[in-house]
């Protein structure tokens, strides 16, 4: 009985081959191309986000060296800057500040009050508005039309900033002064930033107009009028009193 | 010219038929898996490639971010400063200087008028009220004060009157002088310096 070869041929080549083959490319298909065909995209959305932030923390990093590497000047601007926008209320200092430049300034101050509010500034793209809180400041005081203009100039030219909100006077038929009333604001604003790692920070101390910025509040007069310097006033104010009442 | 004739049996021809068939079956099931084989090889290929990528990116991002982290305390200070500057520029951009504005009345005031009170009623408005010698000095008061080509004009503030209402006028027996009362509007913007 002879084997027959050409039927186990027959066979293979034409049922188990393409049963197997088929098979094969079935289990690929399943296995490997369909689940790639899903996975791609996303790994790929993944791989962009990732090299987004990479780029970004980069960015960060070298804006961060850049300020390591001026500290000093970013320590200057921010000690400038914190004069000019205080970090608390400060009211004392500021009705000081207020009162010096109407003296210096050759008005006689009547009365000085305050109290605390908020000013919008601006509005934003999402049409939210932006407010500062503010010291008002009520201004009574007598003068000449030129003291009156010289007081507000020197308001606009010194620090801490304050600004006028609203002014009025009138002549005093007697003294031939003008009453005048001013209503002052000055923004303080409390800062306690934290660092959030993957936060772009935006600081650019050589951009322009942080430079601009920079230049005018270096232009303004700083009053430093502290708690230690009113005190020290007062008293001798008390002092020099007394000394008057005394004297016969 | 004599026919040919094939003497194959149909049954026969239908046989061979079915064996093309089979074999052309075989040949497409073994170019199908060819290809099979070589799409899934660069698909495997290419998702490893982009785990790689991925994974490389991880390591540089956390090397970053180590590094960010030991510069806290800069970045703390550099975002006060910037939150402090957002605010001063805004404070900058919106304040208006009453100064020019208490200056260039002055320098348009005629001499023989006097300014009695001023009050900054609402934002570009004053009102205003004094004494002229006679009704002729308060129009020249008036026409001077929207006067554009204002030779004593500061830098830029030739048009910052825009407009004057003449609200009312008398005549004072007492002191022979006018009394008037007007409302100026003005162009805010120019101020803001």
């Amino acid at each position: 009985m002879k084997f027959n070869f050409n039927a186990v041929k027959q066979f293979f080549l034409n049922f188990l081959i393409p049963i197997i083959s088929l098979g094969i490319t079935g289990v690929l298909f399943v296995l490997v191309i369909y689940p790639s065909l899903i996975k791609l995209p996303v790994l790929n959305k993944e791989v962009q986000s990732k090299v987004k932030l990479k780029d970004q923390l980069d960015t960060k990093l070298k804006n961060l060296n850049s300020i390591l590497d001026f500290k000093s000047v970013v320590d200057e601007n921010s000690s400038l800057v914190s004069q000019a926008i205080s970090s608390a209320t400060n009211a004392p200092q500021l009705l000081t500040q207020i009162d010096t430049i109407a003296k210096d300034s050759g008005l006689t101050v009547l009365r000085l009050s305050y109290s605390f509010g908020e000013v919008a500034v601006a509005v934003d793209e999402k049409g939210a508005e932006k407010t500062n809180d503010v010291v008002i400041v009520n201004l009574g005081a007598q003068g000449t039309y030129l003291q009156v203009k010289n007081f507000a100039q020197n308001l606009e030219n010194s620090s801490r900033l304050i600004n006028i909100k609203d002014f009025r006077f009138s002549l005093d038929n007697e003294t031939k002064q003008l009453d005048v009333v001013f209503v002052l604001e000055s923004p303080y604003q409390f800062v306690n930033s934290t660092a959030v790692t993957d936060d772009p920070v935006n600081i650019d101390i050589t951009k322009d107009d942080f430079v601009t910025i920079i230049n005018k509040v270096k232009g303004l007069k700083y009053y430093n009028i502290s708690i230690e310097n009113i005190s020290q006033q007062a008293q001798k104010a008390a002092e020099v009193k007394e000394s008057t009442e005394s004297t016969p | 010219m004599p026919e040919s004739i094939n003497l194959v049996p149909t049954h026969e021809k239908s046989q061979q038929q079915k064996e093309k068939l089979v074999k052309a079956g075989t040949i497409v099931s073994i170019i199908l898996l060819v290809l099979t084989i070589g799409i899934a090889g660069y698909y495997f290929y290419s998702i490893s490639r982009i785990k790689e990528t991925s994974k490389t990116l991880d390591s540089d991002i956390e090397a970053l971010r180590s590094d960010i982290k030991k510069l806290s305390d800069i970045e703390i200070s550099g975002r006060n400063l910037y939150t402090k500057f957002l605010t001063l520029k805004l404070v900058f951009e919106n304040r208006t200087s009453y100064s020019l504005l208490l200056d260039e009345l002055q320098k348009r005031v005629p001499a023989d008028v006097s300014i009695d009170s001023l009050t900054s009623a609402q934002p570009g408005e004053l009102s205003i009220s004094g004494n002229a010698s006679n009704y002729l000095s308060i129009a020249k008061f008036i026409n001077t004060l929207t006067d554009a080509k204002f030779s004593s004009a500061g830098k830029d503030l030739e048009k910052l009157f825009t407009d004057v209402k003449l609200n009312s006028v008398n005549l004072d027996l007492q002191t022979n002088s006018a009394k008037f009362f007007i409302v100026v509007s003005y162009n805010g913007k120019i101020l803001i310096k």
